[in-house]
């Protein structure tokens, strides 16, 4: 088995077409020997990113497209997506958890994805996020 | 990763929905229509069986938010059943344990 994959894809803004992306990485993750907690982690991670990419950064417009790049190596997977909307700013996110937001439908995703993965970071504008999830299993087998 | 499959079954103390598979961003829609086509407002109890749901995510979560709502709107009220370990720590993460009755079985979940 290669050390690492990498791989460049640029998507259209389509739920499925993100599904069928989605399944490649966590299928790869597998093949590297990622935990079934740490696949779980990576697919809601990698589902929150993409979906915000669509219906937040790309406002569902078909003609706009989604750009990943992700790394994979028995250590740790980096992931990179970017949409083509003008971004946003992370922190200026309301509080899902508070009391008032409880029962707001939306604006979970950033609190999922920073609770899964071990890294989540936004470029300047906040088209662009970039994702690390280290895998707990390396090392353990000899 | 199994597609959403969407089972409903009445029941003496209410209206069973089974769910099973993934609730992502392609079941999403399915799901948001077949819940809102329930009858809330006749039916005393909904409960949602979780126990072959294996993934949700926020589009899948916002969902069942409405879902709560439409119910409390209604003469009944909403009660999730038996979810996979995996599917309680999100429900944690987000702190949606606050909001849903969460019952560790479907017969808890059913009694009065």
């Amino acid at each position: 088995m290669t050390t690492q994959t990498y791989q460049e894809i640029e998507i259209p803004s389509s739920f499925p077409k993100a599904k069928q992306v989605e399944e490649d990485i966590i299928a790869a993750a597998r093949k590297y020997g990622y935990s079934e907690e740490d696949v779980f982690a990576l697919q809601l991670s990698l589902e929150e990113a993409l979906s915000n990419a669509i219906r937040h950064g790309n406002q569902e417009d078909p003609s706009k497209s989604i750009s990943l790049r992700y790394y994979i190596s028995a250590a740790q997977i980096d992931i990179y997506v970017a949409d083509e909307g003008t971004g946003f700013d992370p922190t200026g996110i309301p509080d899902p958890t508070s009391s008032e937001n409880l029962e707001c439908p939306n604006g979970r995703g950033i609190l999922l994805m920073r609770a899964y993965m071990n890294l989540v970071e936004y470029n300047e504008c906040g088209n662009v996020v970039h994702m690390i999830k280290l895998n707990r299993q390396a090392g353990k087998r000899a | 990763m199994s597609e959403l499959t969407i089972d409903i079954a009445e029941h003496d103390a209410g209206v069973i929905v089974r769910l099973a598979g993934s609730a992502d961003m392609t079941a999403a829609q399915d799901l948001r229509h077949q819940l809102e086509r329930l009858p809330t407002e006749e039916t005393n109890r909904i409960v949602l069986d979780l126990s072959a749901l294996d993934f949700i995510s926020s589009m899948g979560l916002g969902v069942l938010i409405q879902f709560h709502r439409q119910c409390q709107e209604g003469t009944g009220g909403l009660r999730l059943a038996n979810p996979q370990e995996s599917i309680v720590k999100v429900l944690e993460t987000t702190q949606l344990d606050q909001l849903f009755d969460i019952y560790t079985s479907l017969d808890e979940a059913l009694s009065p």
